[in-house]
């Protein structure tokens, strides 16, 4: 079947298999790396989409699913200002993440702040349970969340 | 027949979608696709010759609220839900809701993929059952309503008619003083020795004018005693140590499958809602 989708804010235009997965579109057919296929059950998150503007796994996103939605990847989230508050977070706290679990981590984090820019240790024990890490301690992931939450306040008053 | 480039149905309305499954029962409802998906037994996806996706029928996605009810679109997604927030929802199933897998996996999963499951009681489900909401279903011709608590059946079967679809959700939004949900585990791993607690009760003038409390083991098991809940109607707030015994009692024997874990926890919750309910109705947890 052929899907139309907008991709990274590009209209897009596929021949595919209806069940064949969003994360193996992105990376065998379209060349975006960015999501990996880690548990392919919807658990570990390093496969992390945005997915008409929720977070979803591709791995549980067939391609007939995909059909008229908007997909954003990390690779489009890295154009934007929000990826830059998020990274110096990162940076700040030491906690620079892997390939592994880059998608999941900086797409969770993104839909979290954009959701509440204050955010609730709560909702950070939250979002870091759907991006696992097999690394960095969690003390430091939440710091990089607050850091990248400042990083992101501090933007928008200059207003940019 | 399993195929990996099956037909796929996009209905827009809710009266396309019902014709083409009435045409085709045997096709494969689609919702998120989120447990569908999580269960293929391979790394690749097969499908039933038919899918219909449900995905773009708006008329499963609306919600409407009244004073006394909320009516949630069986294709919202619990994060969609969730956006509703806390004061537009009964907060048992605010919390229920919020600890369904991960955030991603809310960002698709669905209300009526959680409540079409057949041999689980999944997440939503008892809560859903404790406030005795109503689910609408729907078949071409033909529309009946059921409480959540008559879907599933005792052999593991849904009370689904071929060709019928749940649409809506009907939830009572009753004053409850004070509401509690826990959960530990995953329903669909039965090691992690799943079980949720669910109570809601509602106090005027200290007295307790209606109690509720249920709890799902494994998914499988409902466990409820209204004997305890009609022991405690009338009774005054805080509860004594004697009358939460009494209660405990009257609620009887745990079902033999429950593991020891899960009969400790469901008891030790089970006291500390009845110690708790004055703590509970100043603050719902
Ligand atoms: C990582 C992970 C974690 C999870 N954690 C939880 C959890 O904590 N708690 C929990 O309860 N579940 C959990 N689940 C299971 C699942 O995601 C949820 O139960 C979800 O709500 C199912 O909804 P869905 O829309 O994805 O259903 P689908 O997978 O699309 O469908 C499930 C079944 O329901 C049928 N169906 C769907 N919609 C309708 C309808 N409107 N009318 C009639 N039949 C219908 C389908 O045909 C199918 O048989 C988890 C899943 C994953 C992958
Ligand atoms: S690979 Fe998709 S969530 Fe793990
Ligand atoms: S930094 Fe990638 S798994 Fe921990």
């Amino acid at each position: 079947m052929t899907i139309h989708f907008t991709l990274n804010g590009e209209p897009t235009e596929m021949d595919v298999q209806a069940s064949d997965l969003l994360v193996d579109l992105l990376r065998l057919k379209l060349g975006l790396r960015g999501a990996r296929p880690g548990c392919l059950l919807g658990q570990c998150g390093s496969c992390t989409v945005l997915f008409n503007g929720s977070l979803a796994p591709s791995c549980l996103i067939p391609a007939f699913k995909v059909y008229g939605s908007d997909v954003v990847t990390i690779e489009g989230l890295m154009q934007t200002r929000e990826y830059q508050d998020i990274e110096r977070g990162f940076a700040r706290a030491e906690a620079q993440p892997c390939r592994f679990c880059a998608a999941g981590k900086f797409l969770s984090i993104h839909a979290l702040l954009s959701s509440s820019p204050n955010p609730t240790k709560q909702a950070i024990q939250d979002t870091l349970a759907g991006a696992w890490c097999r690394c960095t301690t969690h003390q430091r992931l939440i710091q990089a969340i607050e850091y990248a939450a400042e990083n992101r306040e501090r933007r928008l008053r200059r207003g940019r | 027949m399993e195929d990996r480039n099956p037909t796929v149905y996009f209905p827009d309305t809710l009266s396309e979608l019902l014709q083409l499954y009435r045409r085709t029962p045997s096709a494969l409802l689609y919702a998120g696709g989120t447990y569908i998906l999580s269960h293929r037994p391979g790394r690749f996806l097969e499908l039933p010759s038919t899918v219909l996706s449900i995905q773009d029928v708006q008329d499963l996605r609306r919600v409407s609220r009244s004073e006394r009810t909320i009516e949630l679109g069986a294709g919202m997604t619990i994060a969609r839900t969730l956006q509703l927030g806390e004061q537009n929802i009964p907060r048992a199933l605010y919390v229920a809701l919020s600890s369904i897998g991960p955030p991603a996996v809310r960002g698709i999963a669905t209300i009526g993929g959680n409540l079409a499951i057949p041999a689980r009681l999944m997440t939503a489900v008892p809560v859903l059952i404790l406030l005795e909401a109503r689910i609408e279903l729907r078949r071409q011709g033909g529309v009946r309503w059921l409480p959540v608590s008559r879907f599933h059946l005792s052999d593991g079967r849904l009370d689904l008619k071929p060709g019928e679809v749940i649409t809506r959700v009907r939830v009572p939004l009753q004053p409850w003083s004070g509401q509690m949900f826990r959960r530990f585990g995953t329903e669909l791993s039965p090691e992690s020795e799943p079980l949720t607690v669910c109570g809601l009760v509602r106090v005027s003038n200290g007295i307790v004018e209606e109690i509720r409390l249920n709890g799902t083991a494994s998914g499988r098991t409902l466990l409820r005693s209204r004997t305890m809940e009609a022991e405690l109607v009338g009774r005054r707030i805080p509860l004594s140590r004697k009358e939460v015994e009494s209660a405990e009692e009257a609620f009887g024997e745990l079902p033999a499958q429950l593991t020891d874990i899960q009969r400790d926890r469901f008891r030790r919750l089970l006291t500390w809602f009845l110690l708790n309910i004055q703590q509970l109705t100043t603050r719902s947890a």
